[in-house]
């Protein structure tokens, strides 16, 4: 019982908001290191690729990048669903916090694949499998942005936006197996991960490490465009109008 | 029978298509005239596009069959008879179906029907225009049922009618890769039970799946 | 008047009312205009569940006096004549419900508003319920009436 209080007094925007402030900086310095670490280590610890020569060090913010692209993807839609299913107007917050970013990581997973794409074959797009997964994903999150975007009350947006996350959540398994046979079927070029069946330890460190730096990023961005959000949706609220006040007293 | 949800909405639907025929014929033609774009753009070799002809017939039935979307919830929302549908007693999944049924009926089958004359302007054999076809027959209802989530989620909206599309096409890439590669299958003489079975699948998750998701959007829009 | 048929949630509060039947009339009249009037009625009374016969549906619009009208379709009827098919609906109604009606004096002129006060009148004699807008002033003598006046969020009998 006690620990159920606990939990809900974070979805009260005003305690998130206080919450998320204090939190920010830390997630930032977070990524800040681990981005440099997992760069470091990638860059210039991890051995060289016996086939792919240096340009495959590009996956250590490919792989990194497209993992959170996904993972973000499935936070968004569970957020939404739960700000529709329990009117919980935070959690419906978060989620449309969530978009952009989600979407910048699938343009960065595009691009460095894009960038790993060009010095391996020589052309900048190829129709592999997964790249077209990620382009696709991109059109969902694209779709959704610009769904929530056209609605102007903001209940119908939100509760729209979970809808179509949740629809899309259900496909994606469906597009990735199908893009997958269509890649296969047409023998198509694919980006392998690496030649050797076990990757060298200091190469999954790197990724990990990226991993964990791309995480602490996403949640300080998240936090932020969050709290956005709140003092957006709440100007009415007392603590908001107290904020404001506060604010205005400070840089007078 | 004829008081089912289901029966009710199709047959109004269809009696309303039938005193505005020239709108059903317009997502015909356009289907036509799409089509016969691509020669233009890739040139007159046979060949080429009876390569290409598989891949282009099904993107332009997709986008012709996408094209009345924004009407189909759109007049009963205006005109305030999907706000008596809500406030009615009956199953707003069964209704949904049953619009879902009607443009397919007025959009999807017309599609399908018009197929093989494509497939013979663009050079295809007969096996490969009866693969084209079977797969468009189970293809355009799934399209017919996404649309319907569609159109629901973006009900009155200033730019529904583009909006729609980008929310949907996405969803129906798997159709098309499994449509067109049946017909590209059959053209190399290779097996097509398992595109087939695919979309055969694909059809049974969006007949269960489709209409209640409409239902909720449409709760979702009018609120 | 659309939170209270449950068609938008209300922002504070609740809705809470004993009728188990709710018939709505809006502002917009939910007649299809490439129907006939007659199957435009019919259809609405088939989606709620009421008499649909072709000759119930005929009576019902010549109680609101638009019977001749009823093989024209919507979209050739003037403003007046549409609000007399919607209202037609209430000529159908023989269960004490709630109705709720939405400025439905709208575009009637006298004889019309006579027509659908006395079809309220007999809605109330059996117990039946009746919240509706208007700007226009009415009477209806003889029954227990709370009006609520928006503007001056006053109500008195």
């Amino acid at each position: 019982m006690h620990t159920t209080i606990r939990l809900f007094t974070y979805a009260a925007p005003s305690r998130f908001y206080a919450l998320a402030g204090r939190l920010t900086p830390w997630l930032y310095a977070l990524a800040l290191l681990g981005a440099a670490l997992g760069l470091y280590i990638g860059f210039f610890v991890a051995p060289t690729d016996a086939t792919q020569g240096e340009s495959y060090r590009i996956i250590f913010i490919h792989v990194p990048a497209a993992w959170m692209s996904m993972l973000l993807y499935l936070a968004m839609a569970g957020w939404a669903v739960m700000g529709w299913a329990f009117n919980a107007r935070l959690a419906s917050m978060v989620a449309r916090a969530l978009a952009p970013t989600g979407a910048l990581f699938t343009v960065m997973a595009l691009w460095t694949g894009a960038l790993w794409g060009k010095p391996t074959w020589g052309t900048w797009w190829v129709w592999d499998a997964r790249l077209t997964s990620e382009l696709i994903l991109l059109f969902l999150y694209l779709g959704y942005i610009a769904l929530v975007e056209s609605i102007d009350d903001t209940r119908r947006a939100d509760h729209a936006g979970a809808l179509l996350a949740l629809v899309g959540a259900v496909n994606v398994p469906v597009i990735y197996f199908s893009v997958r046979w269509w890649n296969t079927l047409h023998q198509g070029a694919s980006i392998s991960m690496t030649a050797a069946p076990t990757m060298a330890s200091t190469m999954l460190a790197a990724l990990l490490v990226m991993t964990m730096a791309f995480w602490a990023y996403a949640f300080a961005v998240v936090f932020g465009r969050t709290r956005a959000i709140i003092l957006e949706r709440e100007a009415d609220a007392e603590w908001v109008q107290a904020l404001a006040r506060d604010t205005s007293k400070e840089t007078a | 029978m004829l008081d089912s949800s289901f029966a009710l909405i199709l047959l109004r639907d269809l009696r309303l298509a039938a005193r505005r025929r020239i709108e059903v014929l317009l997502p015909l033609v356009f289907f036509l005239v799409a089509s016969s774009l691509f020669p233009f753009g890739v040139g007159p070799e046979p060949q080429t596009l009876r390569e290409i002809a598989p891949g282009i017939v099904w993107v332009c039935a997709l986008l012709s069959a996408m094209l009345s979307l924004t009407s189909l919830y759109g007049g009963d929302h205006a005109d305030g008879t999907l706000e008596q549908m809500l406030l009615s007693r009956r199953s707003l999944t069964l209704l949904a179906g049953g619009k879902a049924l009607a443009h397919w009926l007025l959009t999807g089958l017309p599609l399908l029907l018009l197929a093989p004359l494509l497939g013979l302007l663009f050079g295809m054999s007969s096996a490969s225009i009866g693969v084209l076809t079977l797969g468009l027959l189970l293809g355009t209802p799934i399209l017919s049922l996404l649309g319907g989530i569609g159109a629901a989620l973006t009900l009155g909206l200033r730019n529904g009618g583009v909006l729609v599309l980008l929310l949907v096409l996405p969803l129906c890439i798997p159709v098309l890769i499994f449509g067109a590669g049946a017909v590209t299958a059959a053209e190399a003489g290779l097996p097509v039970q398992g595109h087939l079975s695919l979309l055969a699948a694909l059809l049974l998750l969006c007949l269960l799946g489709a209409p209640l998701a409409t239902a909720a959007a449409l709760k979702i829009s009018v609120d | 008047m659309r939170t209270l048929v449950g068609l938008s949630r209300p922002e504070a509060g609740e809705i809470d009312h004993a009728a188990a039947t709710t018939v709505y009339i809006g502002h917009s009249t939910a007649l299809k205009e490439d129907l006939s009037a007659h199957e435009a009625l019919q259809f609405l009374a088939r989606l709620h569940g009421r008499d649909h016969r072709a000759d119930s549906i005929d009576a019902a619009l010549q109680r609101l006096q638009v019977q001749q009208s009823s093989r024209r379709s919507v979209r050739t009827l003037s403003q007046g004549q549409r609000r007399r098919v919607a209202l037609a609906r209430l000529a159908l109604e023989d269960q004490p419900a709630l109705w709720v009606l939405d400025e439905p004096f709208d575009a009637l002129d006298a004889t019309g508003m006579d027509i659908v006060l006395q079809l309220i009148g007999g809605h109330l004699l059996r117990q039946g319920a009746v919240v509706l807008s208007s700007h226009i002033p009415f009477s209806l003598p003889g029954t227990p009436l709370l009006v609520l006046d928006l503007d001056a969020r006053t109500a008195h009998a």
